[in-house]
């Protein structure tokens, strides 16, 4: 059942995002080059907020390794 | 018959003179532009031995150096840069956009400002003022020899009134007791961060101090990202340590004599995962986390409150903790509206028994060439730690206690709102809101008592930044 | 099961294209420039081209134009009886990004614009930047992956080579 629904997600994914069996050529990747389609975009705020995130709230990490102290009263 | 030379080469400050013994007699001595103070001495050892010593640019994190064999068609993969944001880009072999020894520097001021201790959750029966932080950060990033550094500094000072215990009302409805004086710290924090490519892999070193009056951290991390030649995926994964102390504050003092006079805590951080390219606009990341924490995770400053003795003891955690995570994220262009759909998830687990939900929805969108506008929600929910209680009826058998908000079961929401704009190539200027409000309505399983102390926050960014090229 | 393997073969499988290599004759193609001049990769004429494809933001290509300027600026007035030329191939899909580089840059090098990437996918790029330098045969003699400054002079002694073979 759980393969099945991952299948379908995975299926459903592709037909929202339009993926393709064709494989991105390296011409083809203007779109994924800019800035705002950065993983992180704006590294700045992003590292103050996890901080922030990190001082309120049990879980955190994920995508990186953290690190930097407490601030947490 | 002659050679052919190509007659106006361009002598530079720093041009070298070239072996005259070349190719066959005839190839030119060409000296390249030399443009900046990266300049590198050009590898010796070229093709068909007798080459000659030529001048190059290595201008950027972009230029590599080339494998002397390149010639024929078996050339090398264009190399991607290792731009300090490598790990997090969605370009994966494409290109980064940092320009070639570009000195980036932005500062950032945040104010932070918790929302008051409302009269009903307070256990003086008067709402109560909370935590406000100032903080002040600056970046800078540029190029260094063949890599890329970049030095965060943040500078804070925090202040207010912050959660002590929590007791049972008049109703048994758990009330907050809040810590009496208003406390003031500062904490300064730095860290670095040196990129550089390593034969095929992008490596990062990290290294970062954070200090406090009563806190001291100190971390080493190490990340790598690797896109073998013409796939459309890249692997990333990094490994991270941080030792850390904690000296209360009159730890262990007339006034506060069960309270610790200091303790050790050390984490290691790792994480694995991959991107896949799925079109030409759209990009998805999978990352596994494994985190373990081992020594004093108590908050030295927090009691738990016991029916049972009418009082209250210092707080009690293990002194271990698992945690396991896994994330997703998805980045969509929109190119008819010149937009980016973001959107992450991180689904999180510990051995503290604490299951947590993380939802966030991003929406960049460039508004002419200057204007980036950038509204986003976040949805948070978690599950309480096993040993959590607003308070006690008795004692555990296994010692623990905390009544912590983080450690309590709830969820927030929070809605922000970012406005960046470029001013004449090489400035930046910016602002952005958040509003974050936590509840246990929020929580993704019905939360039975809530925690007194849950947090609502507002915090107001201005930003600018400045580019030397 | 074999549906979904397919899918995921697509996702893991790396561009296996055929690419344009070394002592391939170049495909006959054609279009008009910045300027309105037609250039046109087989044109009879005897002459040693170079091809490089480029985008605004593919930020090694930003630093290989300027050195492909001063490198024309270099062979052209070589004394061989044959000409060296540069073209150069943009891929970027709205014109005004290629517009502002070529403003910024100042370049004044021909280029094609190729929005829809007929041009890069005969020649199959392996990556951004690919330049091709193309004998008064009309084959290809050097391929340049990337941009790598210090691979430059391995193609200044091909370009060398191709005028003195000419001459």
């Amino acid at each position: 059942m759980k393969r099945v629904a991952a299948v379908m997600a995975g299926a459903a994914l592709c037909l929202l995002v339009g993926c393709s069996a064709q494989p991105v050529q390296p011409w083809q990747r203007g779109d994924l080059a800019r800035p705002e389609m950065a993983f992180e975009p704006d590294p700045l705020v992003a590292s103050y907020r996890r901080h922030v995130q990190f001082s309120k709230e049990a879980a955190s990490g994920g995508t990186t390794l953290g690190g930097g102290g407490c601030g947490c009263n | 018959m002659d050679a052919i030379k190509a007659p106006n080469s361009v002598e530079g400050p720093h041009a070298q003179h070239g072996d005259l013994s070349v190719v066959r007699g005839a190839a030119p001595r060409a000296n390249h532009v030399v443009e900046g103070p990266h300049a590198q001495h050009g590898d010796l050892s070229v093709v068909r031995g007798a080459a000659p010593r030529a001048n190059h640019v290595v201008e950027g994190p972009h230029a590599q150096h080339g494998d002397p064999g390149v010639v024929r068609g078996a050339a090398p993969r264009a190399r991607m840069s290792a731009s300090l944001q490598a790990l997090t880009s969605a370009a994966l072999a494409i290109p980064g956009m940092a320009q070639a020894a570009d000195i980036e520097t932005d500062y950032l001021y945040s104010r932070y400002e918790e929302g008051d201790l409302p009269a009903a959750d307070s256990a003086s029966g008067r709402a109560s003022e909370r935590y406000s932080i100032d903080s002040h950060l600056f970046r800078v990033a540029g190029v260094v020899g063949a890599g890329n550094v970049a030095a965060d500094l943040t500078v804070e000072s925090m202040s207010g009134a912050s959660p002590w215990w929590v007791q049972p009302g008049a109703d048994g409805r758990p009330v907050q007791v809040m810590s009496g004086a208003s406390i003031e710290e500062e904490r300064v924090d730095l860290q670095l961060s040196y990129a550089q490519p390593v034969g095929v892999i992008d490596a990062v070193a990290k290294l970062g101090y954070s200090d406090e009056d009563d806190y001291q951290a100190a971390n080493v991390g190490f990340e790598a990202q690797y896109t073998p030649p013409g796939a459309p995926y890249t692997l990333s994964a990094g490994i991270g340590y941080s030792d850390d102390r904690i000296e209360p504050t009159e730890g262990g003092s007339a006034q506060y004599p069960d309270r610790i006079r200091s303790a050790d805590k050390n984490t290691w951080t790792s994480y694995a995962g991959a991107s896949w390219i799925l079109g030409p606009q759209t990009v998805v990341q999978g990352v596994f986390g494994y985190t373990r924490h081992d020594g004093y995770l108590t908050d030295p400053y927090k009691r738990a409150y016991f029916v049972a003795s009418a009082g209250t003891v210092p707080e009690s955690r293990p002194d271990g903790r698992q945690i396991w995570t896994l994330s997703g994220r998805l980045r969509h262009y929109l190119p008819a509206l010149s937009a980016a759909l973001h959107l992450d998830y991180r689904f999180f687990r510990d051995d503290w028994k604490i299951e947590s939900h993380t939802l966030e929805l991003a929406w960049q969108q460039r508004i002419g060439e200057a204007w980036l506008l950038s509204p986003s929600v976040r949805w948070y929910s978690q599950s309480q730690a096993f040993f959590y209680a607003p308070y006690y009826a008795d004692f555990r058998d296994d010692g623990f206690a905390s009544s912590d908000y983080r450690l309590s079961p709830f969820g927030a929401v929070s809605a922000r709102l970012d406005l960046k704009r470029s001013i004449a190539r090489h400035w930046t200027v910016g602002a952005g809101i958040e509003v974050y409000e936590a509840s246990g309505d929020y929580a993704i399983r019905s939360v039975d008592v809530e925690n007194p102390g849950l947090v609502d926050y507002t915090s107001l960014q201005l930003r600018v930044g400045y580019r030397f090229e | 099961m074999r549906s979904r393997g397919a899918w995921l073969g697509a996702l893991l499988l790396p561009v296996t294209a055929l690419a344009l290599d070394v002592g391939d004759t170049v495909p006959d193609l054609a279009a008009q420039d910045q300027s309105g001049h037609i250039q046109r990769l087989q044109d009879g004429r005897s002459r040693v081209l170079y091809v490089d494809f480029w985008a605004s933001w593919c930020a090694p290509c930003m630093q290989a134009l300027p050195a492909l300027q001063q490198l024309h600026a270099r062979w052209r007035a070589a004394p061989s009886a044959t000409p060296f030329e540069v073209l150069t191939v943009n891929v970027d899909t709205r014109r005004q990004d290629a517009r502002r580089v070529i403003d910024r840059l100042g370049l004044e090098l021909p280029v094609i614009f190729d929005p829809d990437g007929l041009w890069a996918e005969r020649f199959a790029l392996p990556a951004m930047p690919s330049g091709y330098l193309i004998g008064p045969d009309g084959r290809v003699r050097h391929v340049q992956v990337g941009y790598q400054a210090d691979a430059f002079p391995e193609l200044e002694r091909a370009i060398a080579s191709l005028l003195e073979e000419d001459s």
